[in-house]
């Protein structure tokens, strides 16, 4: 079977469940047309309704900057500045790398390793989501700009949401700052950045003096979340959940309460559709329904956004940092060996199977406590797109 | 103008539009993966198409043109309705029984592409729509379009060669 073959097929049965469509056309067109006129006078209304919703907006705007409702996401004016110094469009991903003269200066690059410019404010200690057009702090998210797009309580001291694969919305496990010897339950948020608005998702896990719960997925595109509670000195893992967004259903869980054996990392897909379990130096990996799918020698750093490959550290002494494709195996990019290289950061290009891994290199030298790496662009093929070295990141 | 061509209009724009109605609805279905809201983007489309119909300067381009539409409506309703469009259709889920780890089938392959990735398929695999439309449809040259479906083929199985597609 061709690749043509398999593809149409493939769609053939996506459309064989679609029923029935002999009536769509006359159907359809005979409504449209009638929604047509229904469409016509409304126009006229939608400026008089419009006009109404922005002085709404506006009012609201200035009621929710005034403190209602935290820990929600508050929306702030819109934003007037503009990325000058930034030669992409805002929906293009970037990743952004300090200069190693000015650690709050941030560059940009595309994720073909092209320089576009730098971002015009000091996000030293933001979390941006994953095309790194907005950026969380503990009290804002900024856009590329510096505007600020909401304020709200979302971290003690940083950023503690995850960031979806939508770009806007963030999951966010609240209470984050009130430990206590007994424990508080947690509930996991859903927060739309750019409405300023959040709701429940579920109420689950608890968060002490000795444990937290954080999202280790947060997935509006897959209607899927992992919430992972740390075991005990936030070492290892106790337990995870995989849920639905929409509904709070816990769709499946892995409980580690009773093992006595070595801490389990959690890493999941973007989608939470693959997860990693890494204990010492294996991961096991579970798919969409928990199930075991495969096994890989070395910790889960990453996946690809989908999810097709992981980026894997071997461990200490035990060889390169390598890319590894989940369907087969096999090793797609391998980084310097030595000792000394080890894996320091990492992203996912969204929308596409490209991995940022940032290795440690021991030639370089820590500056003021800041931790320099040299930074590869993998594509899917193991192709390295750019290499940089020496930068923060 | 005469109390006819109003009436006029729309048999014309029926028999311009009406033969899309079809591809249009799977192609929304194929992004969307659920009837309503592929009947609800398509009948959007439809509406969209009549007001804008004085765009269409060439009605041999009505296809990729409608397309486009129908595609367009499609991500917007996913933006603003993105609780309702998010869950996982039955069909993109794996066979429950394919537990290996060589074996990723064709269905959830497809179901974890992005929505774009899944348009551009659909058109050249499955409505079998020559490049040229394609480009037409998504607004860019003919050689980013053959780009943008090796790159999605690629996404889809990462070994592929180019030669494969």
């Amino acid at each position: 079977m061709t690749l043509r073959d398999d593809i149409r097929a493939g769609f053939d049965r996506k459309q064989a469940t679609l029923g029935e469509v002999g009536d769509a056309r006359h159907r359809l067109m005979q409504d449209a047309l009638a929604a047509r006129d229904h469409a016509s006078h409304r126009a006229q209304w939608a400026a008089g309704i419009a006009a109404v919703l922005i002085a709404a907006i506006v009012i609201t705007t200035f009621a929710l900057i005034r403190g209602v409702g935290r820990p929600h996401a508050t929306p702030a004016a819109s934003p007037t500045a503009t990325a000058q110094n930034l030669g992409v469009s805002d929906s293009t991903p970037i990743l952004v790398i300090r200069e190693s003269s000015a650690y709050q200066k941030i560059d940009a690059i595309t994720w073909d390793g092209k320089a576009v410019g730098k971002l015009p404010f000091d996000a030293g200690d933001s979390i941006s989501n994953p095309a790194a057009n907005l950026f969380a702090s503990a009290g804002t998210i900024r856009d590329r700009t510096g505007a600020v797009v909401a304020s709200g309580s979302f971290g003690a001291k940083f950023f503690s949401g995850t960031w979806a694969d939508d770009e806007v919305h963030f999951c966010l496990m609240t209470p984050f700052d009130t430990p206590g010897a007994g424990g508080v339950p947690t509930t996991l948020k859903l927060f739309d950045a750019r409405a300023g608005t959040a709701r429940d998702v579920l109420q689950i896990g608890t968060v002490n003096n000795q444990s937290f719960v954080t999202v280790a997925a947060c997935s509006v595109e897959f209607d899927r979340a992992v919430v992972v509670q740390s075991a005990g000195q936030g070492i290892g893992t106790a337990q995870y959940w995989v849920v639905e967004l929409s509904t709070g259903k816990i769709l499946w869980t892995h409980n580690f309460q009773e093992s006595k054996a070595l801490p389990v990392q959690i890493v999941s897909s973007r989608d939470g559709q693959t997860i990693a379990e890494s204990q010492g130096l294996t991961s096991t990996l579970f798919g969409l329904d928990g199930a075991v799918i495969g096994h890989i020698a070395g910790s889960v750093q990453i996946f690809c956004w989908d999810g097709s490959l992981a980026l894997v550290d071997p461990g200490t002494g035990g060889g390169p940092a390598t890319i590894v494709r989940i369907s087969d195996g096999s090793t797609v990019w391998s980084g310097p060996t030595g000792s000394g290289f080890y894996v320091y950061s990492y992203a996912a290009q969204p929308d596409g199977a490209s991995l940022a891994v940032g290795l440690h290199n021991p030639a370089n030298t820590d500056v003021k406590g800041f931790t320099p790496v040299d930074l590869y662009i993998v594509a899917p093929d193991g192709h390295v797109v750019a290499e940089m070295k020496d930068i923060y990141w | 103008m005469s109390g006819d061509a109003p009436r006029v209009a729309e048999q014309e724009f029926e028999a311009l539009v009406g033969p899309l109605v079809e591809p249009g609805l799977r192609l929304a279905y194929s992004m969307l993966g659920d009837r309503a809201e592929a009947e609800d983007a398509t009948q959007e489309a439809i509406t969209k198409a009549w007001r804008n119909l004085g765009r269409l300067r060439d009605r041999d381009q009505a296809r990729p043109w409608f397309l486009a539409i129908v595609a367009n409506q499609c991500r917007n309703m996913r933006r603003t309705r993105w609780f309702r469009t998010v869950r996982l259709p039955a069909f993109f889920q794996p066979n429950s029984a394919a537990t290996e780890m060589d074996r990723i089938d064709i269905e959830r392959a497809l179901g974890r592409l992005s929505m774009g990735d899944r348009q551009i398929l659909f058109m050249h695999y499955y409505l079998d729509l020559p490049i040229e439309e394609i480009a037409l449809s998504l607004g860019i040259s003919r050689a980013a379009a053959k780009g943008r479906i090796y790159r999605a083929c690629h996404r889809l199985r990462p070994g592929l060669l180019e030669e494969d597609i």
